[in-house]
């Protein structure tokens, strides 16, 4: 395998190389092979990350560490019994769930707390269906009125693109089950953002 | 689930994946006359958390990850501690490495075939093989205590540490008053150090609690240095 082969295709929308190639080249400690899995899935993982626990430095260390057990496991990845990149999103899931643990740290928040931590911001625009505005800082606040899984679920299929059956095989539960959790997901963000614009 | 409930809910998943795909939302709720006004909220939120400005990491965030990455696929190219115990346990694998190409059964393939041609007794390659996992056995034991200890030949063992300076020493730091962080002359230093920067770094663990050295440090200025987020723009729906 050829260094260049890497570097070819930097755009994540490009991949360009198979897992298997990729899996092997790791396995032989290429340099160039982990520069090419970090470009790839260090953005989206920082991402997943970022939204779960909304801390910077703390996601940007997560992804280091992700990709540093992902070298050091990576002759027990079996290429054919999962996708690479749903199997570094379950080390990130993993060392997420380590995070809850050990700070007590969930971002979660009830509605009512939210709504009385974020007065409206925008008096007068009560129909949300027609006028309302949304930023980034609402949207974000109100992913945390979620339950984790919805959440995730809402993560991975629409900022990621992942499709739904994907999602199911990471969260390890079925796609009638992963769609309940999506539409849940989706039908208690536009409440919250509903109930906070008409307040 | 009702099955109306049921149809609600593949109805929106149909709608939100055009959407996702890049359909507008005026042309997804055309296709969905019936259920319009009730899918018209969701289908918005859709829309919007696709358009929401998403935080990146900063350019000098991604190097120190790759950095690390780095380091830890060193461990990996042949002559490192990591090949040498990966090529140790394949040998003491029962079958592998044999050549037998399965012809041999039971017993036959836990005793690799090039040892017959060597010892003409059974009980002779019983002893020679069980000599070697001794062997094998004690240089794994010497070879996993060199790597605790970090003794030349043995892996680094190397962490990322985030946090903020609370007292600067000669050789050493403080930080968030309760690690030690050790600075020699082989660490290099991004950026300038001061009593309350925030700095995050590789280093590697040393003996005691909360002790580290340092082998590359980027000294961050302001708190959420590493995220860059694009300008702040509304989404309207």
């Amino acid at each position: 395998m050829q260094s260049e082969l890497w570097l070819v295709s930097d755009d994540p929308d490009r991949p360009g190389m198979s897992d298997e190639a990729l899996v092997m080249g790791l396995r032989r400690g290429d340099a160039p092979a982990s520069q090419y899995v970090v470009r790839l899935y260090a953005p989206a993982l920082y991402r997943f990350v970022y939204y779960q626990l909304q801390d910077p430095l703390l996601a940007e260390d997560i992804v280091a560490e992700v990709m540093v057990r992902m070298i050091e496991n990576i002759d027990r990845f079996v290429v054919c019994q999962a996708p690479f990149r749903a199997w570094l999103f379950r080390i990130a899931r993993n060392l997420i769930s380590d995070q809850y643990r050990v700070h007590k740290r969930c971002p979660q928040v009830s509605l009512e707390q939210w709504l009385d931590a974020e007065p409206e911001r925008e008096p007068g625009e009560c129909d949300f269906r027609l006028n309302s505005v949304l930023d980034r800082d609402q949207l974000q606040s109100g992913l945390l009125t979620l339950t984790r899984e919805q959440r995730e679920v809402i993560l991975l299929h629409v900022i990621e693109d992942w499709e739904l059956p994907e999602v199911a095989r990471l969260l390890g539960r079925s796609l009638a089950s992963v769609k309940g959790l999506y539409y849940r997901g989706i039908e208690s963000l536009r409440c919250a953002l509903v109930s906070q614009k008409q307040r | 689930m009702s099955s109306a409930d049921r149809q609600a809910q593949d109805d929106f998943i149909a709608a939100s994946q055009q959407v996702i795909a890049g359909s507008s939302v005026e042309s997804v709720l055309a296709q969905q006359q019936e259920r319009q006004d009730e899918l018209a909220e969701m289908i918005c939120v859709v829309e919007a958390l696709k358009e929401m400005p998403s935080p990146r990491l900063a350019p000098e965030a991604l190097a120190r990850i790759e950095k690390r990455t780095q380091l830890a696929a060193q461990s990996r190219l042949p002559g490192s501690a990591h090949a040498a115990r990966s090529r140790r346990l394949t040998l003491l694998r029962p079958g592998s490495d044999t050549g037998s190409g399965g012809t041999n059964e039971g017993h036959a393939t836990l005793t690799p075939i090039y040892l017959k041609t060597i010892f003409r007794t059974k009980a002779m390659a019983v002893v020679a093989v069980a000599a070697l996992m001794v062997f094998a056995i004690a240089t794994l034991t010497m070879g996993g205590l060199a790597f605790q200890h970090g003794t030349p030949g043995g892996a680094q063992q190397l962490e990322s540490y985030s946090g903020i300076i609370t007292k600067i020493d000669a050789g050493k730091w403080l930080l968030d008053d309760d690690t030690e962080m050790v600075i020699d002359n082989l660490t290099e230093i991004h950026g300038q150090p001061e009593v309350g920067a925030k700095m995050t770094c590789i280093a590697e663990p040393l003996e005691g609690n909360e002790r580290y050295r340092a082998l590359e440090v980027w000294i961050l200025s302001t708190p959420n240095a590493p995220t860059v987020f694009p300008p702040q723009s509304h989404t309207s729906f």
